[in-house]
């Protein structure tokens, strides 16, 4: 399709990174196949989550 | 009581009275066009049919001198009153009749004057016709039947001249329902729906038999069954829809890009079952968002099956809760019609919910 590939994250993960206004492309998800998990937004959020 | 009647003026469908511009499919090596109207466009399809296919035959009540909505319209004179006919007012007389036939290989094409008044066939359709090939093995079918019958809101039909069965037939295996939005879109899907080898409804928005207009190519074309069709591509939102909501919603979507600043992705499903998944999962995996629209009532509605799988398949790519936009759970209502239809209106409002989430 060409089209960029989507970040993934359950839409509660959504929810949450949009709660607190975080872009979820500057967060490193390592969760299954690179998924965003929560613990990786609230690592985010404390400033110890290596942004890519 | 049954009546028939043609006033289809698109002002009573709750929308504005200028007619949209909706986008044509464009048929490859269609040859020369003609201008149709939706009922038109049918009656082209079944006269190839009936032209190329000398086992084809029409029946139903009031076929013979044209049809209530003017679909069969010089069939008769033409093939004479063996091959066009009408047969005593019994829906389930005509649909096990075109069982009967097809189990003989004949080609039947059948119609059920509303589909308000297809329950009194629905034993012979979900019990026998959709049945008739798993129960013996293959040794019989009825895959050459094809039941024809007008659906949806007309404006004034009131409790039986209304309604939208699709879904009461689409969790039936064994049958296949088709759905086609414009005269272009009718003539192929009923063209591959007539040469299906399985049973098929195929349903026409009665709404749109005089109002929609289209050049359409007077050749034999199909268009394929199980495919949706991507009327407009967009980024932001997919709109998934069928037959005479298809309008509703280019209108909702250019409400939206106009008012909000998004790009709408609008979806004709086309058919109801089976239907194409792939297409709407690509779809909702690129915009993250989705609305689901039909006239019939939200519960049991074929957006539940649709809004279930894309839960299933594109978890990890919603954005936010999928909604549908339907008719309310109620049986569908004379003067208060324009208040029950999912419109426009509501439409956009669902479509700014789910962006604004």
């Amino acid at each position: 399709h060409g089209q960029k590939i989507k970040v993934l994250a359950t839409p509660s993960v959504r929810h949450l990174a949009k709660a607190n206004s975080i872009d979820l492309n500057k967060v490193q998800g390592t969760g299954k196949e690179g998924r965003v998990l929560k613990e990786n937004i609230l690592d985010f959020i404390n400033g110890t989550n290596i942004s890519q | 009581m049954k009546r028939s009647f043609h006033s289809t003026s698109a002002n009573l469908a709750g929308g504005p009275s200028a007619p949209i511009n909706y986008p044509s499919l464009e048929i490859e090596n269609g040859g020369e066009k003609q201008k149709m109207n939706l009922f038109q466009a049918l009656n082209n399809a079944m006269d190839i049919a009936l032209q190329k296919d000398p086992k084809a035959v029409i029946f139903g009540e009031d076929v013979g001198f044209g049809g209530v909505f003017r679909c069969t319209v010089g069939l008769r004179e033409k093939y004479g009153a063996n091959r066009v006919f009408n047969t005593p007012l019994c829906e389930q007389g005509i649909a096990g009749f075109g069982i009967g036939l097809a189990a003989q290989g004949a080609t039947p094409i059948a119609e059920i004057q509303f589909a308000d008044y297809i329950f009194p066939a629905f034993d012979q359709i979900v019990n026998e016709a959709a049945k008739y090939r798993y129960r013996s093995g293959g040794q019989f079918d009825c895959g050459s039947l094809t039941i024809r019958s007008p659906y949806g809101a007309v404006g004034h039909g009131g409790h039986y001249h209304s309604q939208s069965p699709e879904s009461y037939f689409g969790q039936t295996p064994g049958l296949k329902v088709v759905i086609p939005s414009t005269p272009i879109e009718a003539k192929g899907l009923l063209l591959a729906s007539i040469r299906e080898k399985d049973p098929v409804i195929f349903f026409e928005p009665k709404l749109m038999y005089r109002s929609a207009v289209e050049e359409v190519p007077v050749g034999d074309y199909e268009i394929p069954l199980g495919k949706a069709r991507i009327v407009k591509e967009g980024k932001d939102i997919t709109l998934i829809g069928w037959g005479a909501q298809m309008r509703v919603l280019l209108q909702a979507a250019n409400m939206a890009e106009e008012k909000l600043g998004i790009s709408v992705e609008l979806i004709d499903l086309r058919t109801i079952q089976p239907w194409d998944v792939e297409t709407v999962i690509n779809s909702v995996k690129k915009t993250g968002r989705v609305v689901i629209s039909h006239e019939a009532p939200k519960t049991g509605g074929w957006a539940a099956e649709i809004s279930a799988t894309i839960q299933e398949r594109c978890f990890l790519h919603l954005e936010a809760p999928i909604q549908r936009v339907c008719g309310y759970d109620t049986p569908f209502p004379l003067i208060f019609e324009k208040f029950y239809l999912p419109d426009h209106l509501k439409n956009f409002e669902s479509i700014k919910k789910t962006i604004h989430y």
